[in-house]
């Protein structure tokens, strides 16, 4: 690659926070998915004319044949640094709700679990509530901020309850997260925390979506997954540019990602054609999108499978992956037709399966995650055994969010850890069996 | 009452109608809907139905219920139902 360089616009600068540059947005409309109908960068939920997905369109001309490195040198290690390619954010919101960049570690160890020779995670566990909502959180209040809404909110099964209080609470707006009845206190302690008004609907999530999307309107909400949908989305791509960034621009063969509305795939091919259109990542092929759902909620996956164009939506999900159980995936057409696009698959592991992943990635990389990429890894091996994945593809995964978010899931894989109980005065120290020292690890990180 | 609740996108095309309430109603959804569309004319119409079925990116419930639990434009409307329309992109 090559081409002329285009320095980035700096307006002004706001202190030490992670993104102190003000760099233009190109985003210039929103178009719908479906009938390409276009409208302005304003609040809307969908589409006017036929109610289909809207997504923001830039004007990539200054972009394109420019070099990576060169555009992004000095900038700061955060989701920010992709300004051009998300919503426009004015300051002070955008460097109020800024994000460091995670890590996209190499895990030579899982692989060989996996039976695939590269694997790379990118680990999103390590964001402040523990999982990547935290990424379409942030854009979204920054961006309903900027636009002048008195509160925030979002319908949620958990994470996203979670990120969203916790960027309201950086933009000092109210938040109220709609949630389900009955979700674990590991999911809203944290909502508790940051000064979030729980409002419980009983039913599945599809039911506290519906509830959220009369009171955005009745209540004047800027209900960040459904009124801010489009803005929000637009977060979820940072997950596939900052991991492009890190394998120096050269896509992997195949990306792993959960699947719940559908959205985070549906970005994530988005950032991919994006890349393509700058030059900034080849044309062609791969890499293949991998979806992941559960078992007791895959709608999307079970339209995949069938060969189907038409989701069936579940009614009353089943699966220890509470963050994926949306039985009536908002974005599952378009991530059908992204993952189809791709030549990639989407599979629906069972719980024991789930488990099982969990817990392989925990002893072999020392990651903790909870099901929903407890899933994506489960898919990964399936779709290996089933010779979808090659041993010689390199893949990555996206492990979306943390293990401590998910308590009873966590009871259902607890093995093989009952403790030793020692007397304090004289302790039995030879219950202690430290076993034989472990091979050196040749190649990890 | 028969109560038909409409979100924003879909009001802007007929903002009369909604929570618009109709008296004594009995039939299938369909029929409901042929009838609110009746009063709401061909560009609420074109949002709701594509051809004959319900456009892909529109929910539609029925007391609460997503009316593809149910029987979906067979769906029985009496007079105290109440008849949700909102946009399907949502959540997630």
């Amino acid at each position: 690659m090559g081409g002329s360089t285009v320095e980035p616009v700096v307006r002004e600068s706001v202190g030490s926070a992670p993104g102190n540059l003000a760099i233009a947005s190109l985003a210039r409309t929103l178009r719908c998915v479906e009938c390409g109908h276009e409208t302005r960068l304003e609040v809307h939920q969908s589409c006017p004319a036929c109610l289909g997905p809207l997504a923001v369109t830039y004007d990539l001309s200054t972009l394109r044949g420019s070099v990576p490195s060169d555009r992004l040198s000095g900038r700061p290690r955060s989701i920010g640094r992709f300004a051009e390619l998300l919503p426009p954010l004015s300051l002070p919101w955008s460097a109020r709700l800024d994000l460091e960049t995670t890590p996209l570690r190499p895990a030579p160890r899982l692989a060989e679990w996996l039976g695939v020779e590269t694997v790379w995670l990118k680990d999103d566990t390590v964001l402040p509530t523990g999982s990547f909502k935290d990424r379409p959180a942030s854009v979204a209040v920054a961006f309903a901020a900027a636009q002048g809404h008195r509160a925030v909110g979002c319908a949620s099964t958990g994470n996203l309850a979670a990120a969203t209080a916790r960027a309201a609470v950086r933009a000092s707006l109210p938040c109220f997260v709609f949630v389900p009845a009955g979700l674990p206190d590991s999911k809203l302690d944290p909502v508790r925390q940051f000064g979030g008004q729980i409002v419980e609907v009983e039913g599945p999530y599809d039911v506290a979506n519906r509830v959220a999307n009369l009171a955005a309107e009745a209540a004047g909400i800027g209900v960040v997954n459904i009124t801010l949908r489009p803005y929000y989305t637009e977060g979820s791509k940072t997950l596939a540019l900052e991991t492009f960034e890190a394998l120096g621009w050269n896509p992997p063969d195949a990306i792993a990602l959960p699947l719940g509305s559908g959205a985070l795939l549906a970005a994530t091919e988005r950032a991919i054609s994006q890349l393509r259109e700058i030059g900034w990542i080849p044309s062609g092929p791969g890499p293949a999108l991998l979806g992941s759902q559960p078992d007791g909620c895959a709608p999307i996956a079970d339209a995949f499978d069938a060969g189907s164009d038409e989701i069936v939506p579940v009614e009353h999900p089943r699966t220890i992956a509470e963050s994926l159980a949306i039985g009536d995936p908002g974005s599952g057409y378009e991530a059908l037709r992204a993952i189809r696009a791709s030549r990639g698959a989407a599979d629906s592991p069972t719980s024991e399966e789930v488990i099982a992943a969990i817990r392989a990635l925990a002893r072999t990389e020392g990651i903790w995650v909870e099901p929903a990429a407890g899933t994506v890894i489960a898919t990964l091996r399936r779709l290996r055994e089933a010779g979808t994945v090659r041993r010689q593809d390199r893949v990555v995964a996206f492990l979306t969010g943390a293990g401590w978010k998910i308590s009873h899931a966590v009871a259902l894989s607890r093995v093989g850890s009952a403790p030793i109980h020692l007397d304090p005065v004289h302790p039995d120290l030879s219950q202690l069996h430290v076993g034989p020292r472990p091979e050196a690890l040749g190649g990890a990180e | 009452m028969t109560t038909l609740v409409l979100a924003s996108v879909l009001r802007q095309s007929a903002p009369s109608l909604h929570q618009k309430e109709y008296d004594g109603f009995r039939g299938s959804l369909l029929e409901f809907l042929n009838t609110v569309s009746a009063e709401g004319g061909p560009s609420f119409r074109g949002r709701i139905f594509d051809g004959d079925r319900l456009r892909r990116y529109l929910n539609v419930f029925v007391d609460g219920t997503d009316v593809r639990y149910l029987s979906g434009l067979a769906t029985p409307i009496t007079p105290t139902s109440r008849v949700d329309l909102i946009p399907a992109v949502a959540g997630g």
